[in-house]
Parts: structure tokens; sequence; C-alpha cells
């Protein structure tokens, strides 16, 4: 709990900072978080190899867990149901195209912004950006709650990269390649959902 | 992506080729680094003036939109979960 409240304190901060111009970084922010990214996973890879029992951890997995992104797939969508029988002004169609980010915000937005508009877009980007957050900040908690594979399920598209770490952290790294394939999986499938429901 | 992957399969070539001598602040190392992601991040979403204006007006819908999907996706996963811990047992 304590971890996430140092992550939200320095996402807040960055806000702060990025609102009013403090740290005028522009486009180059882009590059700092790649090579940050490239870093991080670097020791993420580091942690894994100096684990000398990991090749054993990795023969315990269940197959079973190779159904996770259907799952993901499966339950992020009946989210979607239920937030567009709140959202009366909401087709079905409109938040599920949203829904079916999975936290890939960059490429859902623009995809969404191109079909639907810059209202969708924009909420698509916001609330991708969201899921993306609750995974990061919420992690440890969600494997409190539903168990080690939901900040996996939570990450969607991100789990290969910017929400692997946290969740090497809270979910272990046995789960590491599950957490990849998952990643990778969802990732692929984003640009062909959202247009399945864009054109809807 | 397949260049960010790249870095994580050198770490693990890297890792397992130390293991004897292995760098002690790996933990230290990523918590850091984690920080210094999330604030980019904020610094980029602070900067971006359509996602700050967003934020007021669409930031609600796109919350629900958000929590609810996580929470059907997490809900799913305990699921799962709860199917292979019961069959390992």
């Amino acid at each position: 709990m304590k971890g996430s409240l140092i992550i939200l304190l320095f996402f807040l901060l960055g806000i702060g900072c990025g609102y009013m111009n403090l740290l005028p970084v522009g486009d180059g922010g882009e590059d700092i978080s790649f090579y940050a990214l490239c870093a991080l996973l670097f020791f993420v890879g580091y942690s894994i190899g100096n684990d000398a029992d990991i090749v054993t951890k990795f023969k315990q997995l269940n197959p079973g867990l190779a159904l996770l992104p259907l799952m993901t797939f499966l339950g992020t969508l009946s989210g979607c149901l239920v937030a567009a029988l709140i959202l009366h002004h909401r087709s079905l169609a409109d938040c599920m195209a949203v829904g079916s980010g999975f936290g890939y915000y960059s490429l859902s937005s623009i995809f969404i912004t191109q079909y639907k508009g810059a209202e969708l877009g924009t909420i698509a980007l916001v609330a991708n950006v969201v899921r993306e957050l609750i995974t990061l900040l919420g992690a440890p908690l969600l494997v409190r709650w539903f168990g080690k594979l939901a900040p996996i399920s939570a990450g969607g598209a991100t789990t290969m990269d910017t929400t692997l770490p946290i969740i090497t952290q809270t979910s272990g790294k046995e789960l590491v390649p599950v957490s990849i394939y998952h990643g990778f999986v969802m990732d692929f499938s984003v640009p062909f959902v959202v247009t399945f429901f864009c054109q809807l | 992506m397949l260049i960010v992957l790249a870095f994580m399969f050198g770490g693990i070539l890297i890792g397992f080729l130390t293991r004897k001598k292995p760098f002690r602040y790996t933990q230290q190392t990523l918590a850091v680094l984690v920080w210094a992601l999330l604030f980019l991040l904020g610094i980029m979403i602070g900067g971006n003036e359509q996602l700050m204006k967003g934020l007021g007006a669409i930031g609600l819908e796109a919350f629900i939109i958000a929590t609810l999907a996580t929470l059907g996706s997490v809900t799913a996963a305990a699921c799962l979960w709860h199917f292979v811990r019961h069959k390992n047992k």
C-alpha cells in the first residue's frame, strides 16, 4: 500500500509539473519515457535471469493460464455492457469500442477519433489511461482481492511493457511469461476489436 | 515494442551470466525507475491541454467505463485463478 501511495505521489507531482509547464520536456518526454522503460525492462529481465529457481517455477505453470486473454476480453466486454446501461446516451458499441482499447490508449484513441470523432476518442484516451493507472496503483490490492492473475488482466495490452514491472513485484516472477503472452495477444487484438466495434 | 523486449531478454541473459555475483540493488533500481516513469506519464498528461480539459467534462464517463471494464476483467481473472488453483491441489 505504501508503495502505491509513493507511486501516486510521483504521478500527481508529474501532472502538476506538466500542467504548470515547470519541466518543459515537450515531445522529448516520450523519448525519455522510452529509455526509462528500456532500463526498467532490462532490470526486470535481470532479476529473472538471476533467479536460479525460475525454470522450475515456469514448469509448474498451469496450461489453463493460456485462457487468460480470453477471460480479460470477456470480462472487459461484460463491464462495458454494465457501463452502457448506466450511460444512457452512449450506445453499447461505443462503450465496447472504448473498453476494448485494453489500456492501449495511444492506438485506441487514434482509431476511435478517426471512426467516431474527437469526443469519443478523448473518452477512449482518458478511459485507457485510467485503466493503466488502476493497474499501476492498485496492483497490490487487486492481488489481495482477486488473486495473482488480476493485475495481468487489468493491465490488458500493457502487460508486456509498462505494467510488467509492477506485475513482477505483486504477482511474482513466475507469472512474467503469462504477463508477456497476455500483453502480446491483447496488443495484437486491439486494432481489430476496436475497428469492429466502431463499425457496428 | 520489439526493442523494449530485446532489452528484457538482454537483461535475462546478463542476469543469468552474473547470477553467482548478483547486483544487489535490483529491487531498489526497479522502484526508482517505476517512479520516474509515472512522473513522466504525469508530465505528459498534465501538459496535454486537450486531455486536461477532457478530464473534467468527459472524465466521469471515461472513469465509469474504465472502472467497470477493469472490474469485469479482474473478476474473470479471479474465476480462472480459482479454477487453476483448484486443479493443482
